[in-house]
C-alpha cells in the first residue's frame, strides 16, 4: 500500500463516486478520474506483469508515456490505464498474468534470466531435430505476447469524417494554442486537435504563474473560446494526431466524440501542419527501475495536482536536471513528503539548490540511485558515482525520475522531417527544412513558457504568410512562472552498476535491459536499426517513446567509438496503436459499391439466386423452381431457350454514345476490326486490345448515323473502358473531333431469344418491321415497343435468334412484364447467368474473363478475321505483330471432350503435354449441355490448333487425372444458321 | 451536432452534353458545368434544345438517382462520404467527386442545401449508406 488520497482534490474535483472493477476486485474511485489515477489512489500499486519476464509492475507515468499499466477493458484487448476514463460498472483485467495478479506462475521466466537474453531465440531451441524449434516456437510465443483478442465480432462503434483546412494544430497546450489563436485571427481556417479533455492542462495545471494580468488555465480558456468563435475553425478534443502523410494528410481519432459513438477517424487535409505536441519526461536507468513505485517525478507530480491523488508516502525523487527540483517543490507543497533529491550532476543550478532548501528537501548531489529494495519500492539505494557499492538506503515507497526530457518529433518525421540532435538538451529536435511543417513548443526544444509562447507566435507569423495573410502584430504576453528552472540534463542516464545489482530496465514494455543492448552490441548489432530489431527494444506498444533516448546513449556509450549520439530509428504512424475498425469503419454491405439493374426487383421475387460479379453487379444467376438445383434451373432455362423463347436481363452491359467527325478513325484506332465500312444501321462485334495485344474487352458496336455510334462493352470493363475511352480521346489524340457520354444506367437491355423469339417480340406489339429481309442479323432499328420508345438490335450472345432491346431505364419493368406475358404461351421462361454461360459454350463463343484470359490475343482465339491487319495503326497492332513472329508456342482456343460424357472437366483443370509432368493449357469454361446430352468445356492449348483430334491428360484442382479429346471449339450449329433465322 | 434531411428528388429529365456549345445556347436553362467541356441539364429533353453545334446531347434522366440533402447537418454528413473540400463549392456550383467510392455529382444549391445525384445502378447502396451515417452528426 502506498498511494492515497490527498485532503484536498485537484483541479478535476473529486467527482461521484464510482464503483469498478480490476483484476475481478471491487474498486471504487471518482468519476472524472482515469483508470490509473483511482488504483494509486486507492493504494493499489501492482498493476500488471512485464511481458517477457512477467515481473510485477506499478504505473509510471500520466497518459500516453506510460510504458507499464496496459490492461483489457471495455473490449479494448491492450488498453493503457492512464487513458481510461472511469465509468460505473468499469471491468478492467491484468494482461500476461496467469493464474492472477500477485501470483503469475510464468515469473519463473525472471529467474531464468540469464538463459533468455535479448535474441535468445536465434540460438536456442533448435534442436534436437527439425521438429524440434516449430514445437519450442509455438511454447515461446505463447509464453510472451500481450493481451487476448476476442474472437467475437467487435462491439465498438466507428465513423470516419473528412475535415480540411489551411493549418492543422496538433497539440493543444500553451504553444498549440498560442498559435491557433493567432492564425485563427488572421481569418485561416484552422483545427486544432489536442489529446486531452481540456486545452493546457499538462502544462499549465496547477502552474504558479501569469500569463499577462491572468492565470495559465484562465489564459488558456480564453484563447480556447476566442479560437471557438472564429468562423471556419474546429476544435477537437480527446483527438489524437496519430499520422502525418505526405501532402499534409493527416489522421486523428477522436474518442468517444458522440454518446453511442466510441470513435471517429478524421481525415484532413491541411495546407500546412504546426506541431506542438510537447515532450515526455525521460526515465534513468537503474537497477530495479520497474519496481512499482519507481514514477516518473512530473506524473506524480500531475496526480497530485489533477486527482488530489498521493503516489506514496515518503518520495525520493532521482533527476539530473534544475526543472525537476521545481517539480519536488511543487509536489511537497501539495502535501506529498519528498525526502530527498538525489543528483548525479556535481553541482546543481543556485536557484534549484535554493529552492529545494527553502522547501526542506536536502539535494544529495554527485549521488545515483543504483538500486531498490524489495519488490515493490521499500527503499531507495543511494551510492555515489565513483563507488556504487557504498550504498546507503533512503526510505520511501516511490522513486520519482526525472531523466530530462524527450520531446515528441514522430509527426515530423513522419512527414519525412529530419531529427538533429541538441547536445544541451540531450534530445532530437525536429529540423525545419523547409517542408509544410513546422514545430513549436516543447517538441521544437523550448525550455521556459514565454519562449513556448513567442515561438509559437512566430511559427505561426511564418505559416499565415506563407499562406497570404498577416497575422496581426501579436505581442508576447509578459509571462512570469514562480520557480522556472532549466529541464537540460546533465550527462547520466544510466547509474552505475553496483554488485549484486539485479535488471536494469531501458524499455520497461518489451522487457530489454541496459544489459541486452550491451549484448547487441558485442554480437555486432551495433546500429540503432540493428539493435531494435535485435532486443526488440521500441518495438512494444509504445513504440519506443519512453526508451529510445536512453537506448541510444547506452549504445553509443557500448560502441565507445565516439560516432555520436545515433539517430532514433524511423518513426513510422500511427503514433499510438489505433483500431483496425477505426481505419475502416464501414463493415459489411457497406464496404464495396452494389449496383442493381433496374429489374433487381423483380429477379429477386422470382425466386432467382443473386450472384456478386464483375464490377460489383448483383445479378441473377438463376431461377430454380421447387427444389431444383443449379444444374437442373440452369438446363431447364437452357431447353426454354434453344426450344422456343427464353428472356434475360442484360442492363449492366456498357453502353456509350459517341459522336464526331473523327468517331470512324477515334473506333478504328481503339479496336483492332474495321468500322469504316459498317453501313448505318447496322452493328458489329469489335475487340479493344491493350497495347501488349492482350485482349482488353469485346463487344458490339452500332452505328447509327455516319458519325454517330453506340459501342457497347462487357458488364465488369465498362468503367475501365470508359477510362480508356477518355485517356485516348482527352490525352493521346486530343486533335480528333470525338463526343462521348456514358449510357450504361440510360438503357435497361432485354434480351428476347430463341427460335419463337420474333413472333413473342411481335405479340408484345412493335412498329419495327420484325422481318428478316428488313431486319437482318446484326442490323439496330429504333422504334416502339409494347408502347415504349426502344431501339432493337439482332446480336445474338446465346447462339439463338435473338432481339435485344433497349428501353430507358425506368420503364425496364413494363417492357420485361410485356414480353413475359407475349411470350406466356410459348413457355418463355427467365434466363440467369449460368444458363447463359452453358449456352455459349456450346456454340463457342468467347468470354472476357475466360477464354480473353488476359494473356490471349486474338489469333490465339481463332479470331484472324477480326484483326483489320490493314489499318494503318491502331492499339495492340505492332505487339500483334511480334506475337504473330514468336515461334514459342501460343496457348490456342480449342474445344474439348471428356472421354467419360458424364464427367464435367473442372475450369482450370490443367491440360498436361505428352510427358504428364508439365501442363501446356487449361480449361477455360466447362459445362453439361443439355443440347449434346454431355459435356463439353472450352480451353487454350500450346500448339491446340495442331493437335486436334487427339487426347489429352488433364489434371484437376482436386488432383485427379482425367482424358478429353481436343476439337475445335464450336458444338452447336458451327455455321449460325440459327442466330441469323 | 444535427441531422441533415435526406429527401429524393424523384424522376427527373437531364441531359448530358459534352462538347463545345456556342455562346448563350443554353441560356434561361438550369445548366451544371461539370468540366471544360461537359454540361448537365435539368429538366430538359435532348430533342428540345437549341441546336449545339457539334455538341453532343443525350437523354439520361433514367441514368440517375437524385437526393436533396439539407439542413445544418448536411455538410457534415457529406463529409463523412466525400474527400472534397466542400468549403470550395459555393452556392450555385456544382462538381463532380466521389461518394463513398462511387462518382456522384454535387450541387450547392443554397448555404445549407445540397443535390446529391449518383447513378442509378447504385442508388439503392448509396441512400442506404447515406441513412446509416444520418444519425451519427
Amino acid at each position: 500500500m502506498s498511494g492515497y488520497r490527498l485532503p484536498a482534490a485537484g483541479s478535476a474535483g473529486r467527482g461521484a463516486s464510482t464503483a469498478f472493477s480490476f483484476d475481478g476486485r471491487p474498486f471504487s474511485g471518482h468519476a472524472g478520474e482515469t483508470l490509473a489515477a483511482a488504483l494509486l489512489g486507492a493504494g493499489e500499486r501492482l498493476v500488471a506483469r512485464s511481458f517477457k519476464y512477467h515481473r510485477p509492475r506499478g504505473i509510471w507515468g500520466f497518459g500516453l508515456e506510460e510504458p507499464n499499466a496496459f490492461v483489457a477493458c471495455g473490449g479494448d484487448p491492450v488498453a493503457l490505464a492512464t487513458r481510461i476514463d472511469l465509468r460505473p460498472g468499469l471491468s478492467a483485467s491484468p494482461l500476461n498474468a496467469w493464474p492472477s495478479l500477485r501470483l503469475d506462475l510464468r515469473a519463473v521466466h525472471d529467474l531464468f534470466g540469464a538463459l533468455i537474453p535479448a535474441g535468445f531465440y536465434y540460438k536456442t531451441f533448435m534442436g534436437p531435430g527439425p521438429r524440434a524449434w516449430p514445437f519450442w516456437e509455438r511454447m515461446i510465443r505463447a509464453a510472451a505476447g500481450l493481451g487476448r483478442v476476442d474472437g467475437r465480432a467487435a462491439s465498438w462503434t466507428h465513423e470516419a469524417v473528412n475535415a480540411h483546412c489551411d493549418v492543422l494544430v496538433a497539440g493543444a497546450g500553451p504553444a498549440g494554442l498560442a498559435a491557433a489563436h493567432a492564425l485563427a485571427a488572421s481569418g485561416l481556417r484552422v483545427i486544432l486537435a489536442d489529446d486531452g479533455d481540456e486545452p493546457g492542462l499538462a502544462a499549465l495545471d496547477g502552474l504558479d504563474a501569469s500569463i499577462g494580468a491572468e492565470r495559465p488555465m484562465e489564459w488558456a480558456r480564453r484563447l480556447a473560446s476566442g479560437f471557438d468563435a472564429a468562423p471556419g475553425c474546429m476544435r477537437l478534443a480527446r483527438a489524437m494526431v496519430v499520422g502525418l502523410h505526405d501532402h499534409g494528410f493527416a489522421l486523428a481519432v477522436e474518442r468517444a466524440p458522440a454518446p453511442g459513438l466510441d470513435e471517429r477517424l478524421w481525415r484532413i487535409r491541411a495546407r500546412r501542419v504546426l506541431l506542438a505536441t510537447g515532450a515526455i519526461e525521460r526515465p534513468i536507468v537503474f537497477s530495479g527501475n520497474d519496481r512499482p513505485g519507481v514514477m516518473s517525478l512530473s506524473a506524480v507530480r500531475r496526480y497530485a495536482d489533477r486527482y488530489g491523488v498521493a503516489c506514496g508516502r515518503g518520495v525520493a525523487v532521482f533527476a539530473n536536471n534544475d526543472a525537476a527540483y521545481a517539480d519536488a517543490a511543487r509536489l511537497k507543497r501539495l502535501g506529498v513528503q519528498v525526502g530527498a533529491i538525489v543528483d548525479p550532476r556535481p553541482r546543481a543550478g543556485a536557484a534549484a539548490v535554493e529552492l529545494a532548501s527553502r522547501l526542506g528537501i536536502a539535494p544529495i548531489l554527485g549521488h545515483a540511485v543504483v538500486d531498490v529494495a524489495g519488490r515493490q519500492v521499500e527503499a531507495a539505494r543511494v551510492a555515489p558515482l565513483d563507488d556504487p557499492d557504498r550504498t546507503r538506503s533512503l526510505d520511501c515507497d516511490v522513486v520519482a525520475v526525472s531523466g530530462g526530457w524527450t520531446p515528441l518529433a514522430h509527426l515530423h518525421a513522419q512527414a519525412g522531417g529530419q531529427v538533429g540532435h541538441d547536445a544541451r538538451l540531450a534530445a532530437f529536435l525536429p529540423v525545419a527544412d523547409g517542408r509544410a511543417t513546422l514545430a513549436a513548443g516543447a517538441c521544437a526544444g523550448e525550455t521556459t513558457l514565454r519562449g513556448a509562447i513567442a515561438g509559437a507566435l512566430a511559427a505561426a507569423s511564418r505559416l499565415a504568410e506563407a499562406l497570404g495573410r498577416r497575422i496581426p502584430a501579436a505581442e508576447v504576453p509578459d509571462v512570469l512562472v514562480a520557480d522556472e528552472l532549466d529541464p537540460a540534463p546533465g550527462s547520466l542516464f544510466e547509474a552505475p552498476r553496483r554488485t549484486g545489482g539485479g535488471k536494469a530496465f531501458v524499455d520497461l514494455a518489451a522487457d530489454v535491459t541496459s544489459a541486452d543492448i550491451r549484448l547487441a552490441v558485442r554480437e555486432g548489432f551495433d546500429r540503432m536499426e540493428l539493435m531494435k530489431r535485435y532486443t526488440t527494444c521500441g518495438m512494444a506498444p509504445d513504440q519506443g517513446r519512453h526508451s529510445g533516448a536512453n537506448a541510444a546513449a547506452i549504445l553509443a556509450g557500448a560502441r565507445g567509438d565516439g560516432a555520436g549520439m545515433p539517430a532514433p530509428t524511423t518513426f513510422r504512424p500511427p503514433f499510438a496503436p489505433v483500431a483496425f475498425g477505426t481505419l475502416a469503419p464501414r463493415e459489411g454491405w457497406f464496404v464495396l459499391p452494389a449496383r442493381e439493374t433496374p429489374l433487381a426487383a423483380w429477379h429477386a421475387g422470382a425466386g432467382a439466386r443473386i450472384y456478386d460479379v464483375g464490377g460489383n453487379w448483383r445479378r441473377p444467376g438463376y431461377y430454380p423452381r421447387g427444389a431444383e438445383t443449379l444444374d437442373e434451373a440452369a438446363a431447364r432455362e437452357c431447353r426454354a431457350c434453344r426450344g422456343a423463347v427464353a428472356v434475360y436481363d442484360s442492363s449492366p452491359l456498357g453502353k456509350f454514345e459517341f459522336a464526331g467527325r473523327d468517331v470512324v478513325a477515334f473506333l478504328e484506332r481503339m479496336y483492332c476490326n474495321a468500322w469504316a465500312d459498317l453501313a448505318p444501321g447496322n452493328g458489329r462485334y469489335g475487340v479493344m486490345l491493350l497495347e501488349d495485344g492482350r485482349i482488353f474487352d469485346d463487344g458490339v458496336a452500332f452505328r447509327l448515323a455516319a458519325d454517330r455510334f453506340l459501342v457497347t462493352t462487357t458488364t465488369g470493363n465498362a468503367e475501365a473502358a470508359h477510362a480508356r475511352f477518355e485517356y485516348h480521346r482527352q490525352v493521346a489524340w486530343p486533335g480528333l473531333d470525338v463526343r462521348l457520354v456514358p449510357v450504361t444506367s440510360q438503357w435497361a437491355d432485354v434480351v428476347l431469344c430463341g427460335p419463337r423469339a420474333r413472333e413473342v417480340l411481335a405479340a408484345a406489339g412493335t412498329d419495327i418491321d420484325l422481318a428478316r429481309e428488313a431486319f437482318p442479323f446484326m442490323a439496330i432499328r429504333e422504334g416502339r415497343v409494347a408502347g415504349i420508345p426502344a431501339r432493337v438490335a439482332r446480336v445474338s450472345f446465346t447462339g439463338e435468334l435473338s432481339f435485344e432491346v433497349m428501353v430507358p431505364a425506368r420503364r425496364a419493368l413494363e417492357l420485361w412484364t410485356a414480353l413475359l406475358a407475349a411470350g406466356a404461351a410459348h413457355g418463355i421462361e427467365p434466363l440467369g447467368s449460368e444458363a447463359n454461360h452453358v449456352l455459349r459454350i456450346e456454340k463457342g463463343f468467347i468470354s472476357v474473363g475466360h477464354e480473353a484470359d488476359g494473356i490471349a490475343d486474338p489469333y490465339d482465339l481463332g479470331m484472324k478475321w477480326i484483326v483489320a491487319a490493314g489499318k494503318p495503326d491502331f492499339v495492340g497492332k505492332r505487339a500483334l505483330e511480334r506475337n504473330l513472329a514468336d515461334p514459342a508456342p501460343r496457348p490456342q482456343l480449342v474445344g474439348l471432350l471428356a472421354a467419360d460424357p458424364a464427367r464435367v472437366l473442372p475450369e482450370g483443370a490443367q491440360v498436361l503435354d505428352a510427358t504428364g509432368a508439365r501442363g501446356r493449357g487449361y480449361v477455360t469454361a466447362s459445362c453439361m449441355s443439355p443440347a449434346l446430352g454431355r459435356s463439353i468445356a472450352l480451353g487454350l492449348v500450346e500448339d491446340g490448333r495442331r493437335l486436334l483430334g487427339t487426347e489429352v491428360e488433364l489434371f484437376a484442382p482436386s488432383g485427379e487425372r482425367m482424358r478429353a479429346t481436343l476439337v475445335r471449339p464450336a458444338f452447336l450449329d458451327p455455321k449460325g444458321e440459327r442466330m441469323r433465322a | 451536432m444535427s441531422a441533415a434531411r435526406i429527401e429524393p428528388i424523384g424522376p427527373e429529365r437531364l441531359v448530358a452534353i459534352d462538347g463545345d456549345v456556342p455562346e448563350g445556347a443554353l441560356a434561361g436553362l438550369a445548366v451544371l458545368r461539370l468540366g471544360p467541356r461537359e454540361h448537365l441539364v435539368l429538366g430538359a429533353e435532348a430533342s428540345a434544345l437549341p441546336p449545339l453545334g457539334g455538341a453532343l446531347a443525350i437523354d439520361v434522366g433514367d441514368a440517375h438517382e437524385g437526393w436533396s440533402l439539407s439542413g445544418p447537418g448536411a455538410a457534415r454528413l457529406l463529409a463523412k462520404a466525400c474527400a472534397l473540400d466542400l468549403g470550395l463549392v459555393r452556392p450555385g456550383e456544382a462538381t463532380r467527386t466521389a461518394m463513398a467510392g462511387i462518382p456522384a455529382i454535387l450541387r450547392r444549391v443554397a448555404p445549407e442545401a445540397w443535390e446529391l445525384r449518383v447513378d442509378r445502378a447504385c442508388a439503392t447502396w448509396v441512400e442506404a449508406w447515406l441513412r446509416s451515417l444520418q444519425g451519427e452528426c
